[in-house]
């Protein structure tokens, strides 16, 4: 006997969405889930800590509100269940929506594929001569699938992958899945084993602020810079493969701790080469700091207001005055360093750019502070003992917060969702180009940091 | 006539498809332009009607198939066709049976395979320069196989 | 004779210009990226492409303008009047912004929006300079106004004239703050801009009547100069290759505000010489 999906249902789920919001809680994360002849959708909220969830169990083939009436930063995780799952959700953001609206305005169509767009998307740009009114992305040029990939696959198999899934953050995803694999297992890290993984992942997020600082360069039309930084980042590879052929950290990581033992000696020689680059940073961020022409391009633009900042992650939020401080979520010892949040006090394309180097600066400190009491021990727990069980798993990754669920049954992977930073924050692309210049445009989105990995995988 | 060949080889407009992957690939190419003073000639550009070589990067779904197979026909002969990484010769780690993913050699006809996740600066610039030099004409309809090389 | 030398010397200057520039840039340490003869590589590799054969209009709009370039060079050499020059070059300019427009393509389109108020304000200039030098010298014809200046040293009259005109050379160039975005060099959402509808062989084509233009304005500066005209045309050459240089110290500016900066000192300075003249 199947169901309908009513309007006194969905009158419900909204009631239950739109009371956690009175209570300031954030929307962590969209799960679906087939049971039975249901789509079992779940709704993972949080606030300072604390995580709820709203459950709905949608029938096949429903169409149910969309969440972006009240957490408009689930757009994009709606739309990849809309791909998976038989399930629509009501919007006014579809594509035939977007030509009813384009009068006598310009249409004006973008990508998927550009020298200055880091993902695939396809954007379509209503505009006014220059100006662009009206905004519609189109994603899903990525290869999809990821988590189904996952599904059914064993831990090694299903790290390989993960840490395989973007070159920026695939580090930080390949450890989140190992925390929560050692959650549910109960495996112990040691010491040793979790400075060595707090290094790498700075590591990895001053090797994709890097590239990001490059992108950036690349839009500016700064060739200079834009070698200067290439330069840095030979010089990141270069101390990289002093511990590993591979400057994207794969195949470090094992359940329990990491594979290899690195030598004090070997690190010490790595940060020597990794400080060169704080002078070159700061000169170059001096530089832009100064030159009046880079201040008036880049502060006019991507700007963003504090009500919308405020639910975004990353650079985003924080550059909006928002203190987000996702390293202390993490279960590595953040808590035993000394470090100030960078942030700014109105979002917009320059003050992220300037986050940018004072990320890649604070990473390049961690780092060093991390070397230098780095403590004596093994590198590898014990294994653990085989266990069935879930575990939600919030990290810091290189350009926000990144969020892990995972289900384990003996070894197995049984589900995994994986939402990083863009998820959420490519859900207000429109609110960031709207009256944006067209030709502006790469530059506003190099400052949002696009990642899509894990997201449309 | 090798002293066209020879010509074709030291100007060489590249069009990078990122279809998705790690964006490594992409990276390491950008990289290579960057540091790399021996190779010269390469440029980037953003239209493929002014391109000669096609970087395919990243593993390929139905929806990048469209749009990957729309830049290569407006693409002006002689063209070449390099498949950059794992992901793009063979799928990596992500290929199944029936799971929509594509190599690029099931959509387009391919010059250059570049394998390795990812692969190493010079070997991207040395393949492209090597693909430009080999181009023939007369193999640029897609039911056409690969270059003799 | 002496007039076909000339002709054949000035297609070439330009090429010559930028493959100099190259060679500085491969002495410089980890500056150079391309060969130094990489303009004309690009060409030939160009005249090899096949185009698709779809897009008539390409292939007219870029022999056209390509056409016009040679007669307007022509004109230059022989010295005719300095306005039948500027005739001629604005039905070069005409055209390849057609051929932008005409491409359907938005980067076409939007280019040409731009390539249109970089005319007007090019022949804006050029029209204002023409009345100017019409009034220190009674005549509009480039030999007899490079005659006057080696004689009677007629810079001296016309340095903001002089000055304005060079600004029109940056516009072509798409040098320093003069630079409109629409030259396809540096990477935008515009894709390949003004040159949008061409590829293969009408690229090259339009490439070839962009430098005649270019070697077209340089002839007509060496005109204003007090030295023999190759000398003057040497010295010229030299200033237009230091700006390519100093181009790459200048960080690109939004178009409408390089379109500010040449209403500013193009028209702006055409305008004060003009003014002086006539009340002076």
């Amino acid at each position: 006997m199947s169901r309908t999906w009513s309007e006194k249902q969905s009158r419900t789920l909204m009631g239950k969405l739109y009371g956690y919001k009175s209570m300031d809680y954030k929307l962590l994360l969209i799960k679906a889930a087939y049971v039975e002849d249901f789509v079992r959708l779940k709704y993972i909220l949080e606030k300072d800590g604390f995580i709820e969830s709203v459950d709905a169990d949608i029938p096949e083939n429903s169409t149910i509100p969309s969440v972006t009436e009240v957490f408009p930063e689930g757009a994009q995780m709606q739309k990849e269940i809309t791909g998976l799952y038989p399930v629509k959700f009501t919007s006014p953001d579809t594509r035939v929506n977007f030509e009813q609206e384009q009068n006598d305005n310009l249409l004006v169509e973008w990508g998927p594929f550009h020298p200055l767009l880091q993902e695939p998307v396809f954007f379509s740009f209503l505009t006014k001569g220059d100006v662009i009114k009206k905004v519609y992305a189109e994603t899903g040029y990525n290869y999809s699938g990821v988590e189904a990939l996952c599904t059914g696959g064993k831990i090694p198999h299903v790290l390989d992958m993960l840490e395989r899934i973007s070159s920026v953050n695939g580090f930080s995803v390949g450890l989140a899945f190992l925390q929560a694999v050692e959650k549910i297992h109960d495996i112990i890290v040691p010491d040793k084993a979790n400075y060595l993984r707090l290094i790498l992942n700075e590591m990895s997020f001053l090797r994709a602020n890097l590239y990001s600082l490059s992108h950036i360069t690349k839009c500016l039309g700064l060739l200079s810079d834009n070698s200067a930084i290439f330069k840095l980042i030979s010089l990141f590879n270069e101390a990289t493969s002093l511990i590993t052929d591979d400057p994207q950290l794969k195949g470090i990581l094992t359940p329990g701790g990491i594979n290899r033992d690195i030598e004090n000696e070997t690190l010490l020689q790595l940060n020597v080469i990794l400080q060169e680059m704080v002078h070159g940073l700061s000169a170059i961020r001096q530089r832009w700091n100064d030159t009046q022409s880079i201040i008036e391009r880049m502060s006019g633009i991507g700007k963003i207001d504090k009500s919308i900042a405020r639910a975004m992650t990353g650079r985003a939020a924080r550059s909006a005055g928002f203190a987000e401080d996702i390293r202390k979520l993490s279960s590595l010892p953040y808590h035993v360093l000394s470090y100030k949040i960078p942030m700014a006090y109105e979002s917009n394309c320059f003050t992220r750019a300037m986050l940018m180097f004072d990320d890649s600066l604070l990473s390049l400190s961690l780092i060093d502070q991390a070397i230098e009491i780095l403590p004596k021990g093994d590198v590898k727990g014990f294994n653990g003992i085989m266990s069935k069980g879930e575990v939600l798993i919030r990290e810091p990754e290189a350009f926000g917060e990144l969020v892990v669920y995972v289900s384990l049954d003996e070894g197995i992977v049984t589900d995994i969702k994986i939402r990083n930073s863009s998820s959420i924050n490519f859900s207000f692309i429109s609110h960031f180009l709207k009256e944006a210049d067209l030709n502006e445009v790469p530059l506003v989105i190099s400052s949002l940091d696009l990642d899509f990995s894990g997201m449309e995988k | 006539m090798n002293w066209l060949n020879r010509i074709r080889m030291r100007s060489i407009s590249v069009f990078i498809v990122q279809a998705g992957g790690c964006r490594d690939c992409a990276l390491q190419f950008l990289m290579a332009l960057s540091e790399n003073n021996e190779i010269k000639g390469i440029t980037v550009t953003g239209n493929p009607k002014h391109a000669d070589c096609l970087l395919v990067c990243g593993c390929i779904n139905e929806k990048s198939k469209e749009k990957i197979t729309e830049i290569y026909e407006k693409m002006p002969a002689p063209k070449a066709v390099i498949a950059v990484g794992a992901c793009a010769c063979s799928g990596s780690l992500f290929r199944r049976e029936n799971s929509g993913l594509y190599t690029v050699e099931e959509i387009l006809p391919v010059n250059s395979w570049i394998r390795g996740c990812a692969p190493g600066t010079t070997e991207i610039l040395e393949a492209i320069v090597r693909a430009m030099e080999n181009v023939k004409e007369n193999h640029y309809r897609n039911d056409e196989g690969r270059n003799d090389l | 004779m002496l007039k076909i030398i000339w002709f054949f010397a000035i297609i070439l200057s330009v090429p010559v210009l930028y493959i100099a520039y190259n060679l500085i840039m491969a002495i410089m340490p980890g500056q150079s990226k391309t060969y130094i003869l990489q303009p004309v590589f690009r060409l030939i590799k160009l005249f090899e492409k096949k185009d698709e054969g779809t897009n008539f209009f390409a292939y007219f709009f870029s022999v056209g303008s390509c056409l016009f370039s040679l007669i307007a060079l022509y004109m230059a050499v022989a010295g005719f009047n300095f306005l039948f020059v500027i005739s001629v070059l604005s039905m070069m300019d005409l055209l390849v912004i057609t051929g932008a427009f005409s491409s359907g393509e938005f980067s076409g389109k939007m280019s040409a929006k731009r390539g249109i108020s970089r005319f007007i304000i090019w022949l804006f200039t050029s029209i204002v300079s023409a009345a100017a030098i019409y009034k220190a010298t009674g005549t509009l014809k480039l030999n007899e106004i490079a005659y006057l200046s080696e004689n009677n040293g007629l810079i001296i009259s016309l340095p903001f004239t002089f000055i304005s005109l060079f600004i029109i050379l940056l516009m072509k160039g798409n040098l320093l703050y003069f630079n409109f975005g629409i030259s396809g060099e540096e990477l935008t959402i515009l894709g390949e801009a003004l040159y949008t509808p061409y590829s293969g062989w009408s690229l090259a084509v339009v490439q070839i009547a962009q430098w005649i233009e270019i070697g077209v304005w340089l002839k007509i500066l060496s005109s204003f100069l007090p030295l023999p005209n190759p000398v003057s045309f040497i010295i010229v050459s030299l200033l237009f290759l230091s700006s390519l240089f100093l181009d790459l110290f200048v960080s690109k500016v939004e178009w409408k505000k390089a379109a500010r900066f040449s209403w500013g000192w193009a028209g702006g300075m055409s305008i004060i010489n003009f003014i002086y003249l006539f009340y002076y």
